[in-house]
């Protein structure tokens, strides 16, 4: 029952642990596309030892990149009819993922959004410097696109197939997050926020995102707002 | 004067180059206007720099040398915005084709597996 759904990872350097992740995704949705963003590691001879769909960069383009290429190949499926962003590390939960998909699926929304902070129930607090960077890219958000949401920059995203065709990331670094939410008001895309849990790991925590990049992120999308 | 003669001589080359690279480029024709007033205001500088001072002192400058500095201040700025801009449409570029070519190959591989069956 889960055909028309395409699940897109895209993959940079996460050799130890992109197997685990991949199969355990594959147990529940059988379309898996893996988008290697150039891995200098074991990321692509990992993947293929599953059944996932692999699409390999020539060159590294960014996580955004990664995520175009991923909906570009699925939408060459037309059975495709549900996309769903999944990040390559583990941190997202797959309990959560099939209560998006309920949602989305009983609901006139086109995109369900996961986020850290809607209610208290996640079991796995935030950390601290995590939580200030995130908070600040929420203003920045309700600034630049002027939705309302709890949480930007969360990788876990279930869409239909007529926001997938709405989306085209042209920024290759991790602006493509509220590049996203710009196309979501742009081609007024009905959205909805559901509360997920993140499992933080050592591991997940080393991969993620610095005060630094917050800056640079802003920066782009100034440079991207001229057009 | 030396100076003279080896700053006409550089005008000279650097016209000669820009009237190559623009034949073979498509330039646009108001960047050509804009680089043939700026090649004569060059000549012009050259062979009478008091031209220069009065110009700046007609803009509130002290010297002409000065007024060339600002000047050049503001068309570094402008240059690096231009490169900077004409970067990004080139990432843009290089990002569609890199794409295109991940999704040719893995579609065909795909084929591949099937056929294998």
């Amino acid at each position: 029952m889960n055909d028309s759904v395409y699940v897109i990872i895209p993959v940079y350097n996460e050799a130890k642990v992109i197997r685990k992740v991949v199969q355990e995704v594959l147990d529940v949705f059988p379309n898996v596309v893996c988008v290697d963003d150039g891995s200098v590691d074991n990321s692509v001879n990992e993947i293929s030892t599953t059944e996932a769909h692999l699409v390999k960069h020539p060159i590294n383009l960014g996580q955004g990149g990664a995520l175009q290429t991923g909906l570009d190949f699925a939408l060459l499926n037309p059975k495709a009819q549900y996309f769903i962003t999944f990040d390559a590390d583990g941190q997202h939960d797959l309990e959560d993922v099939k209560r998006m998909l309920t949602e989305l699926k009983k609901s006139e929304y086109d995109i369900i959004l996961g986020s850290r902070f809607l209610e208290k129930h996640s079991s796995v607090k935030v950390p601290f410097k995590k939580r200030v960077l995130l908070r600040l890219a929420l203003w920045f958000t309700l600034f630049t696109s002027g939705l309302e949401l709890t949480d930007t920059h969360n990788g876990l995203r279930v869409f239909n197939r007529k926001a997938a065709e709405a989306i085209d990331i042209t920024l290759s670094n991790m602006a493509h997050a509220s590049e996203i939410l710009t196309i979501i008001r742009q081609k007024k895309l009905k959205y909805k926020e559901l509360p997920v849990t993140i499992h933080y790991s050592d591991y997940s925590m080393a991969k993620g995102q610095s005060m630094f990049n917050a800056i640079n992120i802003i920066f782009d999308l100034m440079v991207k707002g001229r057009k | 004067m030396l100076i003279k003669f080896v700053l006409l001589l550089m005008v000279f080359i650097i016209a000669i180059y820009f009237m190559i690279a623009a034949n073979h480029t498509r330039t646009e024709a108001w960047k050509k206007i804009l680089f043939s007033i700026f090649v004569i205001f060059m000549v012009v500088a050259t062979i009478s720099p008091n031209i220069t001072n009065s110009l700046a002192n007609a803009v509130g400058v002290g010297r002409g040398a000065d007024l060339l500095l600002y000047m050049l201040a503001v068309a570094f700025v402008f240059v690096v915005i231009s490169i900077y801009i004409k970067f990004q449409e080139y990432e843009q570029r290089i990002n569609k084709l890199a794409r295109s070519i991940a999704v040719a190959e893995a579609e065909a591989r795909e084929k591949q597996k099937i056929t294998n069956y």
